[in-house]
């Protein structure tokens, strides 16, 4: 689904942040992107949800090469993507449900139906009671859980996260994660950027490790394992694809 | 209203509009009266010249008193006899007085200054006159007589009138284009303030026109607004004007005024400004949009 041809990627004169990355991402795939800080991941994620273009390079999303289509292409291709910002980037001057039903209202979605859903999914994140009160009034764990819903709202084919459970307790770290494997399971491709290695350890999923702006995929022994201390909700199955 | 904004993600309402609509109220204002102007001057142009160009002015000239009378009497009758001329009538000296004192002053004019005598002519619209055959003609009994069609006069005042059309059409464009470069200098300023919010959209998979929805709507809104207002304080000033010059001495000036069309014309400038505002922000976001984004 997703292919990097010898990409590079430097900000302006300044070194390259990613070397020679090349890899094939399957649909349906689940991976971690594991390394350390300032090693690069958060450069790979932009050029994963196209918000930058490579230094060099080839990315194809969907067999579309999307360092030379035209902007016009793009957004339709940004839509199959969800995204959880490591700082969550709601917009502030929204409640909940706005933030969350945003990408289905982006793509053409019927307003009622949208917030129908996007009310579904804040709930099942535990935010029921919190559907009409801004970013402001929410704590950090809030914040992420909206940010997540906001991300799976419109079924991505890629699902990508940037420490997602960062700032939840470790009850909603792993209803997160559930989430994320149920999307799996349906079709959705991830990839998770974490610190985590505890919970990379518990999931046993393949894992992408970034070093020095070099890439290595680490393939997990054994099935992907969910961190399943209790079971999760069933994902709401409504809202548009 | 959703094709002019199809997804909202910038805060509702007037917040934020700053002084914009006032900026495009006071802009409308200008171009309300330059226009108004431009259309009246071509207006009382039109009305002066259609009256002076079928009429004519003979001036007997002799210092003769005598002299002057069978001059004017004579010039009378042979100009009532010429075909295409529907009526020549002379002027009683009081008449002609009447004309010198504002010039002159009152009581200055006495029987003892050698005033011509003068006839004023209406000349038939449909019939092409040969002014020079009427010259000699009229000269032949009246040797003392000068023609005057005011076509010298009438062709100075037609070109000091275009030339102030053209300079009201100058300003109203230069206007029309400050109001562009206004709403484009705003609308980058906006983007500024809520870039983040856009690139976030803009990441969520919004197209440009979305995005430029967003903008174009609010502009479009403060543009009416500006425009109504503007437009409806340059109405008042037209009509304190209108007022003013219908209280001044009748002929010293022409009458400075508007036909219905021209005012339905102007009644448009405010949906102009709301369009042009709209258009110059949607314009300005699409690419601002993709030389930075």
């Amino acid at each position: 689904m997703i292919r990097f041809e010898n990409v590079g990627m430097r900000y302006g004169m300044g070194p390259e942040i990613l070397r020679d990355i090349s890899f094939d991402l399957h649909a349906g795939s689940f991976h971690f992107l594991t390394g350390p800080s300032g090693a690069g991941k958060t450069t790979l994620l932009k050029l994963l949800y196209l918000a930058h273009s490579p230094s060099r390079g080839l990315i194809h999303f969907h067999g579309k090469n999307v360092v030379t289509a035209h902007r016009s292409e793009l957004p339709a291709l940004r839509r199959r993507i969800g995204i959880v910002f490591q700082d969550f980037q709601l917009i502030d001057h929204m409640t909940s449900i706005e933030n969350v039903s945003l990408p289905l209202k982006l793509a053409g979605g019927n307003v009622k139906q949208v917030e129908d859903h996007a009310a579904e999914l804040l709930e099942w994140v535990g935010l029921k009671d919190k559907m009409n009160a801004r970013p402001s009034t929410l704590s950090g764990g809030e914040k992420q859980r909206v940010a997540i819903a906001r991300a799976v709202i419109n079924r991505p084919d890629l699902l990508l996260a940037d420490e997602p459970t960062g700032n939840v307790d470790p009850q909603m770290a792993e209803r997160i994660m559930n989430l994320f494997l149920e999307l799996n399971k349906i079709g959705t491709t991830t990839i998770i950027a974490t610190h985590d290695q505890q919970l990379v350890k518990t999931m046993n999923a393949d894992r992408f490790h970034l070093e020095e702006g070099k890439l290595a995929l680490l393939k997990a022994k054994g099935a992907l394992k969910a961190p399943a201390l209790q079971k999760a909700n069933p994902v709401p199955q409504g809202g548009a694809t | 209203m959703k094709f002019l904004r199809p997804v909202q993600f910038l805060p509702s309402g007037s917040e934020g509009s700053g002084l914009m609509p006032w900026v495009i109220a006071v802009m409308v204002f200008l171009l309300t009266l330059s226009a108004a102007f431009g259309m009246m001057l071509r207006n009382a142009t039109g009305d002066w010249t259609a009256s002076l160009s079928h009429t004519l002015t003979v001036q007997i000239v002799d210092t003769d008193v005598q002299e002057r009378q069978r001059q004017q009497q004579a010039a009378v009758a042979a100009l009532i006899t010429t075909p295409g001329i529907i009526d020549a009538t002379p002027m009683q000296q009081n008449e002609v007085f009447a004309l010198l004192e504002p010039w002159l002053g009152t009581g200055n004019l006495t029987d003892e200054l050698p005033v011509p005598a003068m006839i004023s002519v209406t000349l038939n619209p449909d019939y092409t006159q040969n002014i020079d055959a009427l010259r000699a003609r009229v000269q032949a009994v009246a040797p003392g007589a000068r023609l005057d069609d005011h076509q010298q006069w009438v062709g100075q005042v037609v070109t000091l009138s275009r030339a102030a059309e053209l300079s009201a059409a100058t300003v109203a464009l230069l206007i029309a284009i400050a109001t562009i470069i206004l709403v484009i200098f705003a609308t980058q300023a906006r983007l500024s303030s809520w870039r983040d919010t856009v690139y976030l959209v803009h990441l969520l998979g919004a197209e440009d026109r979305v995005i430029a929805g967003e903008f174009q709507l609010r502009f479009f809104k403060w543009g009416l607004k500006g425009g109504l207002i503007g437009f409806a304080l340059g109405c008042l000033v037209l009509w304190a004007f209108g007022s003013l010059a219908n209280d001044m001495a009748d002929g010293l000036i022409p009458m400075l005024s508007l036909s219905g069309w021209q005012f339905i014309l102007l009644a448009f400038l405010p949906f102009l400004s709301a369009l042009l505002s709209m258009v110059s922000a949607n314009i300005t976001v699409q690419r601002t949009l993709s030389q930075r984004i």
